[in-house]
């Protein structure tokens, strides 16, 4: 009896085996200092202390802190039309236009 | 309307910069109003265009950090198609975008001032996966994957698919891939036929074609400051590459 273990079979050069099928999971981690740090629409969300803000124009999430919030809001308008979710009319921190914004606060 | 593509692969050497100074001449010889960028900091789509990055005063680090308009920096090249220019200082935009919120966007922000000069923004994406290259992606219609027919080409590819994916989730959901580009093509292979194959028949992409016959026509090209339509006219390369460009064309 071998005291060694049958090596796996390797595939053959040239072959596409190791290349995973299309539709496989992904393995990769959503660690934000990985690959997601190049977005920052990826971004931790909100903590304690912060919230995030949905823009209907730029499609961008950014994270404000409280009193950039109070900032924010002191020139807009909060309504529950016209879209659901999408409540307050402000001025975007990303884009810097005024749009339907989605406004979460941290937990 | 605009049509803003960008020719992105993480692998090296896949021909990226060929295909954008080949494409973006053989779209101006068809009369379209081509402006291309390049986003490498090894600034070999600006050396291609006849232009030393040695010598330039503003390139696309200054239009990215904000400090000139980007329409200051474009310069017209002999081959026809406007470009942006990048030197190694992009290098050193890469790290200070890097910690900046929307910083995604900052490239796409910088085209849409541009967008009505031009029918077609082609875009050189940089070697590797960076901020520039999402930066790309996400001001980008569309994406042209240039593959060279080889494993470590093909695994590329589902890498860029991945980001690709991450871009429509994150930041642009209405990017599109145009198709695989394959290049560097030694049809008498069966690894190249097989490949390409696969690479259809896994992912489901387009496969734009001709592909692009090995040769060192496309090669020499960069030495002359033009692209292989100009120093090799009649090759077959140049003949493949303008009839993607006109396949491109009539894909609108």
């Amino acid at each position: 009896m071998s005291p060694v273990a049958p090596r796996p079979q390797r595939p053959k050069p040239g072959t596409f085996d190791r290349i995973p099928p299309a539709d496989a999971e992904r393995k990769a981690k959503a660690d934000p200092q990985g690959k997601q740090a190049l977005f920052s629409a990826a971004e931790q969300p909100p903590s304690l202390g912060s919230a995030s803000v949905d823009c209907t124009h730029c499609h961008r999430r950014t994270v404000v802190s409280l009193p950039q919030l109070l900032k924010l809001s002191a020139t807009g308008v909060h309504a529950p039309l016209p879209k659901k979710g999408y409540k307050a009319w402000l001025k975007c921190p990303a884009c810097g236009e005024r749009s339907w914004m989605k406004v979460k606060l941290g937990r | 309307m605009t049509r803003t593509i960008a020719v992105a692969n993480q692998k090296g050497g896949v021909a990226k910069t060929t295909t954008v100074a080949s494409i973006g001449g053989a779209l101006s010889e068809l009369g379209q109003r081509v402006l291309v960028v390049d986003l490498d900091p090894q600034a070999c789509l600006t050396y291609s265009l006849g232009l030393d990055s040695e010598d330039l005063e503003f390139s696309m680090h200054d239009v990215l950090l904000g400090r000139v308009d980007a329409r200051l920096v474009v310069t017209d090249t002999e081959e026809g198609p406007d470009l942006l220019p990048a030197t190694i200082d992009l290098a050193g935009t890469e790290a200070h975008l890097l910690t900046r919120t929307g910083r995604e966007y900052v490239l796409r922000s910088v085209l849409e001032d541009l967008a009505g000069d031009y029918d077609f923004i082609l875009l050189d994406c940089s070697p590797s996966l960076g901020v520039l290259t999402v930066n790309a992606l996400t001001a980008a219609d569309e994406v042209l994957i240039p593959m060279q027919c080889e494993t470590l080409s093909h695994r590329g590819v589902r890498q860029l698919l991945d980001t690709v994916e991450d871009v429509r989730r994150l930041c642009n959901r209405d990017l599109k891939v145009l198709g695989v580009l394959p290049t560097m093509y030694d049809s008498r292979t069966n690894l190249a036929r097989r490949t390409l194959a696969d690479v259809e028949e896994r992912y489901g992409l387009a496969v734009m074609r001709p592909p692009i016959a090995k040769s060192v026509r496309p090669a020499e090209a960069p030495s002359a400051g033009r692209s292989v339509l100009a120093t090799a006219s009649g090759s077959r390369g140049a003949e493949a590459y303008r009839k993607v460009a006109t396949r491109i064309l009539e894909h609108a």
